[in-house]
């Protein structure tokens, strides 16, 4: 089963990158998208195509897929690790106000027009926001090098609370300003139009990152899902995994808030799905969250822009109305069946 | 140890990822790939542009599938190449506060900022602005395409620049002589008008409360029609946003409204009928005019019409000799 799960995870994420390249605003044949990529990877010699169809193939379509199943891969393990780390369903990349804080930063950058000037002002802020909430979040929250997890949380919400009202307050200041402001609630929405070999380069080394801490925590994580005491009685230093799995995961959630802006469930829906599907085991739990969020994205996005083509249906909008309604109706299908 | 060969593979590839990320990261920032204004080089084709990122292109001939992605970049093409030259045109084009509006033919394609459009449309020359979305601008650098990049629109100044920029990138030099002059004329004779008269206070202002400090093209025509625009002593530079309350304390004179065409009375009434406005202005001293919006708010030539359209509602005296 698990090697049968985890060989499904890797064919479906190689279909979705395939499908996510192949299809975009722009028609070009299938033959020259595969020719063009064989070509660069040097299988063949140069063929009939035009040369912008390349550069669409090679430095639009390409950064995008991948920078987005970076972020989906991400998110997803994010989730999962949070709600097996806070024992709450309900846990999800957003919930320790990280993303806010990550949001506040990049829409700071958007206001003053910092991200018009350089290309790495809106990342840089995004994460540097995302590390100033954990940062406050871990020093509101810690009494003695104690943390208490329900302490923790509730200090997240309130603190993505008030940066959630501190980019409200920003957005509002700034819409004035038509262009600033339309460009502020688009990247709110989420989305990857854009993207570049940067930012690839960007979200994998966090992301890659995040999965290896987690992947070293799997055992860990497994019996956190008995309790904190029952994980420290099983021999694990539930404090430092704890902070190397939140660390872990506000690096990786910062970052992809800086390249995608804020996308939605994919990091609640993903894990669960798969929980409920494939048992509660992380050690194949995880890696299949990393590809099937990974998937999920990159599809996502493709019916992003190609649904109405040329105009675009925001990333965070889609996810949300697909990802919403399937959730629910797993969730009934498995009450129906009695699972839960 | 089996079991951690997986994240070691992971955490060495993020390791690899990180040094190369850093190097490109530290590449871009040394070359400082600000959006900057676009140069263009040469009398004669091949002519040399500089684009947004500072490199240096050459233009062997006169471009012949431009592309314009904002309006005032429209009318600039429209007033001076050939409508076969024209590859897309923003979608704002047909809309009424259009200084080309029906004059560009529909089988030149609308297209939106989006990169693959664009890309799929094979221009030779693209227009982009200020307020053109800048992680696309790099986007099409990147993939090569000649990109005009106009950063200032706050001044006559800079409309007929903007003009001669892409005058010179198109290879229509004589043409942007002819605008300019007829720009520059049109300003001069309206500012001998109202030249030593009055300054009355003046607001531009939409029903919901949109308005400009200085630093804006709109400031700079109500100062060349011989108003003042109220908005500057709130120490306000560029586009911004006032409640009812507090344009009535800038005590204006006049108020200054965009409509489909000049006198448009519909347009005041509708102002008034918005909100807190006719509680205020309805019947006061202050006389609410409106202007023809596709030349109150072009940042192209047009904008020399909005110039002597204003100061005709601020000093008709002044015309009426």
């Amino acid at each position: 089963m698990s090697r049968a799960a985890f060989g499904v995870g890797v064919l479906g994420l190689l279909a979705a990158l395939c499908v996510g390249t192949l299809y975009g605003a722009a028609h070009i044949p299938p033959d020259h998208v595969f020719g063009i990529v064989a070509q660069r990877l040097g299988l063949s010699g140069a063929g009939g195509w035009r040369p912008w169809e390349a550069i669409v193939v090679l430095d639009v379509r390409l950064p995008r897929v991948l920078v987005g199943a970076f972020v989906g891969g991400g998110l997803a393990v994010c989730g999962l690790v949070m709600q097996s780390l806070f024992r709450n369903s309900l846990a999800d990349p957003g919930v320790l106000g990280v993303s806010s804080g990550a949001s506040l930063g990049a829409v700071i950058a958007l206001c003053t027009n910092w991200a018009a000037r350089s290309e790495w002002a809106l990342p840089a802020c995004a994460v540097v926001g995302a590390a100033a909430t954990a940062g406050a979040i871990y020093t509101l929250s810690a009494r003695r090098g104690h943390i208490h997890v329900g302490t923790l949380l509730l200090v997240g919400v309130a603190v993505g609370s008030f940066t959630s009202a501190a980019t409200s307050m920003v957005l509002s200041l700034a819409l004035a300003n038509y262009d600033t402001g339309r460009q502020i609630v688009f990247w709110m929405l989420g989305g990857l139009d854009a993207r570049t070999w940067q930012h690839v380069l960007l979200i994998a080394p966090p992301t890659l990152m995040a999965v290896a801490i987690a992947m070293i925590h799997v055992r860990d994580l497994d019996a956190l899902l008995l309790g904190e005491i029952q994980a420290a009685s099983l021999g694990v230093d539930v404090p430092r995994c704890r902070w190397r799995l939140i660390g872990a995961t506000s690096l990786m959630v910062g970052a992809a808030v800086a390249v995608s802006g804020v996308i939605g469930f994919v990091g609640l829906i993903v894990p669960h799905m798969l929980r409920l599907l494939l048992g509660p085991a992380h050690r194949l739990l995880l890696p299949t969250c990393l590809l099937v969020g990974a998937a999920f994205i990159v599809l996502a996005d493709l019916a992003a822009r190609t649904l109405i083509a040329p105009e675009e249906i925001r990333l965070g909008i889609i996810t949300a109305s697909v990802g919403a309604p399937f959730f629910l109706w797993l969730l009934l299908k498995k009450r129906a069946d009695g699972v839960i | 140890m089996r079991s951690l060969s997986f994240p070691v593979i992971l955490g060495l590839a993020a390791l690899a990822l990180l040094f190369l990320g850093g190097g490109a990261g530290r590449a871009a920032l040394l070359d400082s790939r600000f959006v900057r204004d676009s140069v263009v080089v040469g009398q004669a084709f091949p002519k040399q542009l500089v684009d947004p990122a500072g490199t240096a292109l050459e233009l062997p001939r006169p471009p012949q599938r431009i592309i314009s992605t904002f309006m005032a970049g429209d009318e600039m093409l429209a007033a001076l190449v050939d409508f076969s030259r024209i590859a897309g045109v923003s979608p704002l084009v047909d809309d009424e506060s259009s200084g080309c509006a029906g004059q560009i033919p529909p089988s030149v394609p609308r297209v939106r900022v989006e990169c693959e459009s664009l890309l799929a449309l094979e221009p030779d020359l693209l227009l982009v602005a200020s307020y053109t979305r800048a992680e696309t601008v790099r986007q099409l650098v990147a993939a090569g395409v000649p990109v005009v990049h106009m950063g200032q629109f706050s001044t006559m100044e800079d409309v007929t620049k903007n003009l001669r920029l892409v005058a010179a990138a198109v290879g229509s030099e004589r043409a942007a002589d002819q605008v300019s002059a007829e720009v520059d004329q049109r300003v001069a004779k309206t500012a001998a008008k109202v030249g030593g008269l009055p300054k009355p206070r003046v607001l531009y202002c939409t029903a919901a409360g949109f308005t400009f400090g200085s630093d804006a093209i709109i400031d700079t025509m109500i100062d060349l029609a011989g108003g003042f625009n109220v908005v500057r002593e709130m120490g306000i530079s560029g586009p911004t946003r006032v409640s009812p309350e507090a344009a009535a304390g800038l005590q204006p004179d006049v108020v200054l409204l965009s409509a489909k065409e000049t006198g448009d009375r519909s347009a005041v009434e509708e102002f008034l009928r918005y909100g807190a406005w006719g509680a205020l202005f309805r019947g006061s001293s202050t006389r609410i005019v409106s202007v023809k919006s596709a030349w109150l708010l072009s940042m192209s030539h047009h904008g020399a019409r909005g110039v002597e359209a204003v100061a005709r509602l601020l000093h008709p005296e002044a015309f009426a000799k």
